[in-house]
């Protein structure tokens, strides 16, 4: 898991370039100034010793560049390559890739389903003008005229729309004998 | 042509890989060291016979620490110098051994093959 650790240094390298430019630009001029004294004290002049300090190094630009590529992640390149060692290494053990998977999978599907559900049942009003107006009635005697009463009554104020669910008591599950009496102007009410 | 560039390439690809290793056997024996310390410490055990370019160390190093296998903090050199000194972690502890041990069949397997006369047949 050492690259996995190493991708995460590197993501979090990308928020602090500066300052850690300015890191490298010290650790690297610390370096050089200890080799120049080291070159002093063998008896170098001191402009010769800056000069062989620098050649020792080696290509100032191209070591920076290297350095900075490693720090974070030039865009394209390393990422690519990444992205394939970590194809590579799922690759490598299908056991824990299957595991992997397959729990996400379910995961996700299972939060997916139930909050589908409870958007469509609690969330969600129906697709009507003012749907907090809706009113559902539930009437519980056995004589049809009743139904129209309630649906005359209601229907003309022009807010209920006159929706009737129709069932007897304690069947209502068994027997899903359900009618919808509108009013007259339902749609117009509704303007759905 | 295209077989000198190839065996060039060959040859920084496994310097690369053991500039790391020289970086960890040099921490491991020295104790918290800086970058210039390592470069030189590196150069003098290998008898001066590696060329190295200073420079080439400082993304090894980076590596490294990013791995988790050293750590590195800024202190004061012998001179009262402000340095950035590395230091091997547990796991770089780790690492060095089982590299160490994989350098060392590698080498010995090298070995039987370059000189089979010695083994009977």
């Amino acid at each position: 898991m050492r690259w996995l650790r190493a991708c995460f240094v590197r993501l979090g390298e990308l928020f602090r370039r500066k300052r850690r430019d300015q890191e490298l630009a010290e650790e690297i001029e610390s370096h050089l100034q200890m080799h120049v004294e080291d070159n002093l004290r063998a008896g170098m002049t001191p402009v010769e010793a800056r000069r062989q300090a620098l050649i020792k190094f080696g290509g100032m630009e191209s070591t920076v560049e290297t350095y900075r590529e490693r720090r974070g992640f030039s865009f394209g390149g390393t990422v690519l390559q990444d992205l394939r060692y970590a194809v590579r290494m799922l690759k490598k053990s299908p056991g824990f890739t299957a595991a992997v998977v397959l729990s996400l999978a379910l995961g996700i599907g299972a939060n997916t389903a139930i909050f589908g559900l409870s958007d469509a049942v609690m969330l969600k009003f129906l697709p009507v003008k003012n749907p907090e107006q809706l009113v559902f009635l539930k009437c519980t005697s056995p004589h049809m005229t009743d139904y129209m009463q309630v649906a005359t009554a209601v229907g003309p104020t022009g807010k209920v729309p006159g929706s009737v669910g129709v069932g007897r008591v304690g069947h209502r599950y068994r027997h899903p004998n359900r009618a919808r009496i509108v009013a007259a102007d339902f749609q117009h009410a509704v303007r759905a | 042509m295209a077989d000198i560039a190839k065996s060039d390439n060959d040859k920084t690809d496994v310097l690369q890989g053991t500039l790391s290793l020289m970086v960890l056997t040099t921490l491991h024996a020295m104790g918290p060291l800086h970058g210039y310390g390592i470069a030189r410490r590196i150069e003098q055990t290998s008898g001066d016979r590696l060329s190295l370019n200073y420079g080439t160390l400082y993304p090894a190093l980076l590596k490294l620490e990013q791995e988790g296998y050293i750590a590195s903090e800024w202190g004061l050199s012998e001179n009262n110098r402000k340095a950035k000194y590395y230091r091997l972690t547990r796991a770089g502890r780790k690492k060095l051994e089982k590299e160490t041990q994989e350098w060392e069949e590698t080498s010995a397997m090298m070995a039987r093959f370059l000189s089979p006369a010695k083994e009977p047949l």
